[in-house]
């Protein structure tokens, strides 16, 4: 493959990691670091507050997954690892932005699932990202 | 990746050649009226960017809070890095040979002006490195894309 385009997805990946640490940072400004903060901030919002949330992440995130995850299918030889992780990073996306919908206050411990679930995507993320800059093509 | 695909002969893919053509003429147009819509947003001066970044107590003009600022540059990151990875690969695609320096300029200048945006917020030095790096990863994203349009004539 031309050199050319290892350089473009090595930048690909730059900024997004830019914008996976934008994202957090914007998370923690808004929920004080704390479990209660976490809880009102999404308690308080109205259906279309969360709409308004929800629906540019949804977007973003699925193009974004998908062209991260697309990297890994360049060479023929994929191993049933990388298959499973990228349903995993799909899955993990969705659930850490669906279940803000759920957050009440009688059910406030849902706001664990969408804190691991979003500290799980940002996990796998980092690692499919690692396999793609150390994938030779 | 249908432009990865090098087994597609352009010439004989008139089909292929449109939607290249259609994609990055929409995003000649994106990055033109993002210049637009930054100069009506933050402003494109020195002038107008300081009045609404640090504000102006003798027009009344609050500073900008910094939400709205990490905001701004998290869907500036996304925009540019997807804008930029398309027209990039486009452009090698059709020309493999293509000078390295104008993909790193671009991506650079890219990636500078997100983080001269953010310390703007600190230090009003960054307003001028802000507006010179936004319009020159703007500029050089247009003369990719120009270059495409040329190769695809």
């Amino acid at each position: 493959m031309n050199k050319l385009y290892n350089i473009v997805i090595r930048y690909f990946l730059l900024m997004l990691l830019m914008l996976l640490i934008t994202g957090v940072w914007m998370l923690l400004l808004h929920t004080s670091l704390s479990i209660e903060s976490f809880t009102d901030y999404y308690v308080q919002k109205s259906i279309f507050g969360l709409l308004e949330v929800v629906t540019p992440h949804l977007f973003a995130m699925g193009t974004v997954i998908f062209i991260l995850t697309h990297f890994l299918s360049l060479k023929n030889k994929n191993s049933s690892f990388e298959s499973k992780t990228t349903l995993i990073l799909f899955s993990l996306m969705l659930i850490s932005n669906l279940s803000m919908f759920f957050i009440s206050e009688t059910m406030a411990w849902l706001v664990w699932i969408k804190i691991i679930s979003t500290f799980l995507f940002l996990i796998f993320s980092l690692f499919i990202m690692w396999r793609v800059v150390n994938r030779q093509y | 990746m249908q432009f990865l695909d090098k087994s597609k002969e352009l010439n004989k893919n008139p089909l292929l050649k449109k939607l290249i053509l259609f994609l990055v003429l929409t995003l000649l147009l994106y990055l033109g009226l993002d210049i637009v819509l930054h100069q009506h947003q933050i402003g494109l001066t020195l002038t107008t960017a300081s009045n609404t970044i640090i504000g102006n107590e003798e027009e009344f003009l609050d500073p900008i809070l910094f939400d709205t600022l990490l905001e701004c540059t998290h869907s500036n990151i996304l925009s540019s890095m997807i804008t930029l990875m398309l027209l990039a690969l486009i452009l090698i695609r059709l020309n493999p040979s293509s000078k390295q320096y104008l993909i790193h300029f671009s991506f650079i200048t890219a990636i500078l002006s997100h983080v001269a945006l953010l310390l703007t917020f600190s230090y009003s030095l960054f307003i001028t490195l802000w507006i010179g790096f936004f319009i020159l990863w703007h500029l050089l994203a247009f003369i990719m894309g120009l270059s495409i349009m040329w190769r695809l004539r």
